[in-house]
């Protein structure tokens, strides 16, 4: 008799704590969202294209997911590489007839653009009042995409290496001699597309050009100039992403961002496809990364935040700060300003 | 009408051999040449235009470029003999010690990635706080870094270090194919050894050494790790950069028919070394005097030379295996990357070993075991049929077929593999998205290399053997089958496993044909390490000691069946 005692214990409280959960759900959701998580249930599983994440991260993400909506979803997830490589590799895969690998996609500008031309993105207009956690402000480019999460730039620096006193206080200290042969950077070059949009091209250039005359060192990829700085190669990024260093310097690493006015902010994008193949668990899956407490697990997982939801970090910091956001129609010019900020810097090898 | 004899006898094999090679290696190349003549999107409308080529050609910059490639070919080339040649001497030719060892390091040697090993020559040589220039800055009291390793001299010699393994082994086979009578008879006559191999060897193995680094010139013109990461810092851009940066912009959309006649450009570039390397191995084939008879050489005592032998070994396995594998062990043990100190020493942890499983679960290990096994099988099954038409048949258009299978070589693997997307999903092959497009692509990719190491087996095996079958009545694709087989069999097992080894590592075109059904260490690596260095390492550092395990045994195991065991 005992030996059935404990499996069968465990079968009620499991039992239990399903029904308690599907109970919660029902009260919380309405029936329009409960029909979506019907749906999705049937599908099974979600697939989201985004930042590098580790497969630790994934889980976190999908055990959220699963608990704001009372599924068992499987959540996979696709690593970004490059958003222009994916985007039109998707629009490829579309005109070829085949149906979507990704249910959301976190795009750039020029990307979501892209894509939206092509027809290839749902209408997100009734997000914000299926879910109001999305507010309606965040849905851009005639309803095709969410304001995900907002790339901010500033210099980063090595805090054994930089003292509190010589940290930039604005964009002109990184021309004076003590920074000479002592930065480095990286090829992504949107802050100055940002910044553009403040102070004007002429002088982003002219900035540039400086720039390249005090020796500042080149790499690609933003996690790697960071692990540079934070390994000690150099005491200054001239320009970083916030996110991501705010994800090294969660590991432990001695850096930090210095905020110099006015800050540089693009915007990356979430998508859905139209020829999808889990179109609810995909919706869901928006919903959910973009409520509170999904936005949280993704800041906490990946370093990155919309600056438009209240609880993130990145709303905190950028309080009182004056910000020089870039805007989605000045973004689509900034395939053109790059090749101009890339060849100022001496980065263009094809000229 | 007279037909040749020995055509008739050997049916219509060759030409089907001939017909299937063609196949399966033109169509991802004629792709990526219809692209280049092509802008936009694949999928989408667009005329026939020589923008492409007159934007690049009509570039200032881009014959620096081709300059900087250049360099580095020649200085790759040159690091490659520098050590290439005398590890293959001294694996080959001499009593060295404890031979299986160093060829198991060898080995593994090309098992890290590049990326990584770029990011730990940066540790290790940077000119501000690499732990070499720090130390020699200190011993000789200066006040500049003696070494910057972001120049084109230290690119290509870091370079040349990776590619050094394959050379060995591609080398040690010409070695082993000469005829050692000459030098005997030398000896004989009182000539002392470096007489010898000044006067003797050297000659001799001029061709094969000329062929050899001339394949490795292609291959280090086309590969884009290394010289991106060490390039780019000091502003130094080669053909494999442009092209990268024509795929993946740093802003907007790709630029598929610009990289694509890049890279068409470089394979005729690429296809110029080519036609020298057969030239020179036809020379070679026709110096080497080729021994039949199972006749193995006696290998040269070194006696107390043994000791300067395996210190020169060691030169090369320091810098190229030991140092690079330290930094990655050292990289796993930290959250974030951090110089190595005794000042970190407290916060090392081996966290990232608990969490090995989840990063590399039975999915991502299932896909590489496919990768590799079916992509070596096909590799070597394949190369085995070209292998015996070039080498062993009178087939008219013999040379056609083994420059076909050595074409993709000559192709960047990123423009390949992106010609193998684009003709996959323009014939909506169902293999597309799947492991099977990576298998497809690393088989074509690697045809090139497996055939060379057939080709050095196949013409050791003395044609009275294969005479003899067919005079018992064998069809020739029974000789092949019953005798051939089972004399080639060891090496062709040898190659299998090398191939196997070159689909494990393989990044480029991985990542190019990416999906997340079709996920392998390789790529798992390469996302990791931007999302948790220490996860990415320590999945590095247990592949390394796995496989050099794996390794040493199975050369052990095929040691007691080769008769020259390599």
């Amino acid at each position: 008799m005992n030996r059935f005692a404990i499996p069968l214990l465990i079968a009620v409280v499991c039992l239990w704590e399903n029904t308690v959960a599907r109970a919660q759900v029902q009260g919380k959701w309405s029936p329009e969202v409960m029909k979506i998580i019907a749906e999705a249930a049937k599908e099974g599983k979600t697939n989201f294209y985004g930042v590098n994440l580790s497969p630790q991260d994934v889980k976190k993400l999908e055990q959220g997911l699963n608990k704001m909506f009372g599924t068992n979803l499987a959540l996979e997830h696709e690593p970004s590489r490059h958003f222009g490589v994916k985007a039109a590799t998707l629009v490829s895969e579309a005109k070829a007839g085949l149906p979507s690998p990704n249910d959301a996609v976190n795009m750039n500008s020029s990307g979501m653009d892209l894509l939206a031309r092509q027809g290839s993105l749902r209408d997100l207009s009734s997000l914000p009042k299926t879910f109001p956690d999305i507010k309606a402000n965040w849905i851009i480019n005639q309803n095709r995409a969410v304001v995900f999460w907002h790339g901010v730039y500033g210099p980063v620096y090595n805090t054994n290496l930089v003292s509190k006193d010589k940290v930039p206080r604005k964009w002109e200290d990184l021309l004076t001699p003590a920074w000479k042969d002592n930065m480095i950077m990286s090829t992504g070059l949107d802050q100055y597309t940002a910044l553009a949009e403040t102070w004007g091209v002429d002088r982003v250039q002219d900035f540039l050009r400086k720039l390249k005359g005090q020796n500042v060192a080149i790499q690609r990829g933003a996690t790697a100039v960071l692990q540079r700085l934070a390994a000690g190669e150099f005491p200054l990024a001239a320009t970083q992403i916030y996110g991501t260093m705010k994800r090294i310097q969660g590991k432990g690493a001695p850096i930090e961002m210095a905020f110099v006015e006015p800050v540089p902010m693009s915007a990356t994008y979430l998508t859905l496809p139209k020829n999808s193949t889990h179109p609810n668990a995909g919706l869901l899956f928006v919903a959910f990364i973009m409520s509170p407490s999904g936005h949280a697990i993704y800041e906490e997982v990946s370093g990155l935040s919309s600056a438009f939801v209240e609880t993130s970090s990145l709303s905190k910091v950028l309080k009182g700060k004056k910000v020089a956001a870039m805007s989605p129609e000045w973004a689509l010019k900034g395939e053109e300003l790059v090749k101009q900020w890339a060849d100022a810097l001496g980065m263009e090898a094809g000229g | 009408m007279k037909t040749d004899p020995s055509s008739r006898r050997e049916g219509r094999t060759p030409l089907f051999v001939l017909l299937l090679t063609l196949a399966l290696v033109l169509g991802p190349i004629l792709t990526a040449l219809w692209f280049s003549f092509h802008t936009g999107l694949p999928g989408f409308p667009s005329p026939y235009t020589l923008k492409n080529y007159v934007d690049i050609l009509g570039s200032s910059k881009v014959y620096g470029v081709f300059l900087n490639t250049l360099g580095l070919g020649v200085g790759t080339m040159i690091t490659v003999m520098l050590f290439a040649v005398p590890l293959a001497w001294l694996l080959a030719r001499t009593d060295l010690p404890a031979k299986s060892l160093w060829l198991t390091v060898l080995s593994v040697e090309i098992l890290i990635p590049g990326f990584l090993k770029a990011f730990a020559w940066i540790l290790l040589l940077n000119p501000r706080t690499g732990i070499i220039n720090v130390v020699l800055m200190g011993l000789l009291g200066l006040e500049r870094a003696p070494i910057n390793i972001y120049t084109l001299p230290a690119i290509s010699f870091i370079q040349g270090l990776s590619l050094t393994p394959p050379a060995v082994f591609m080398i040690v086979t010409a070695f082993r194919a000469m005829d050692i009578s000459l030098e005997e008879s030398a000896r004989v006559h009182g000539m002392r050894y470096g007489a010898i191999a000044r006067r003797i060897t050297l000659p001799l193995m001029m061709p094969a050494l000329v062929a050899a680094l001339l394949y490795y010139f292609v291959t280090a013109i086309e590969t884009f790790e290394i010289p991106a990461i060490l390039g780019l810092p000091s502003r130094i851009f080669v053909v494999t950069t442009l092209i990268y940066e024509s795929t993946q912009p740093d802003a907007g959309l790709p630029n598929y028919g610009g990289a694509s006649s890049i890279g068409i450009l470089l394979s005729a570039f690429s296809t110029a070394g080519l036609y020298f390397y057969f030239r020179t191995l036809r020379r070679a084939n026709q110096y080497a005097v080729i021994t039949g008879k199972g006749y193995r050489a006696r290998e040269i005592t070194l006696g107390k030379w043994k000791w300067v032998g395996m210190a020169f070994a060691l030169c090369y396995l320091l810098p190229a295996l030991v140092l690079p594998f330290l930094t990655l062990v050292w990289a796993s043990l930290f959250r974030y990357l951090q110089a190595p100190s005794l000042k970190a020493l407290p916060l090392a942890s081996l966290d990232a070993y608990t969490k090995i499983w989840d990063a590399a679960g039975p999915t991502v290990l299932m896909n590489t075991a496919l990768l590799m096994a079916i992509t070596a099988t096909l590799v070597m099954s394949l190369s085995v049929l070209i292998s015996w038409v070039v080498i062993r048949s009178s087939f008219r258009w013999k040379k056609t077929l083994d420059m076909a299978a050595f074409l993709p070589h000559a192709v960047p693997s990123v423009v390949f593999a992106l010609a193998l997307a684009i003709f996959a999903l323009t014939l909506r092959l169902p293999i597309y998205g799947t492991i099977f497009i990576l298998i497809f692509g690393n088989t074509i990719k690697y045809l090139g290399w497996g055939t060379r190491s057939v080709n050095s087996t196949m013409i050791q095996i003395h044609k009275e053997l294969e005479e003899a079958g067919q005079v018992h009545g064998m069809v020739r694709l029974q000789v092949l089958r019953r005798v051939i087989l089972p004399l080639i069999g060891p090496s062709v097992v040898n190659g299998w496993m090398w191939i196997a080894l070159l689909a494990l590592r393989e990044v480029t075109m991985a990542l190019m044909l990416y999906s997340t059904n079709n996920v392998v260490i390789s790529t798992q690596i390469w996302s990791l390490w931007r999302a948790d260095t220490a996860q990415a390492a320590a999945i590095g550092v247990v592949l390394v000691i796995v496989v050099a395990v794996v390794w040493f045994l199975a050369r052990k195991f095929l040691e007691s069946r080769l008769v020259h065991p390599f």
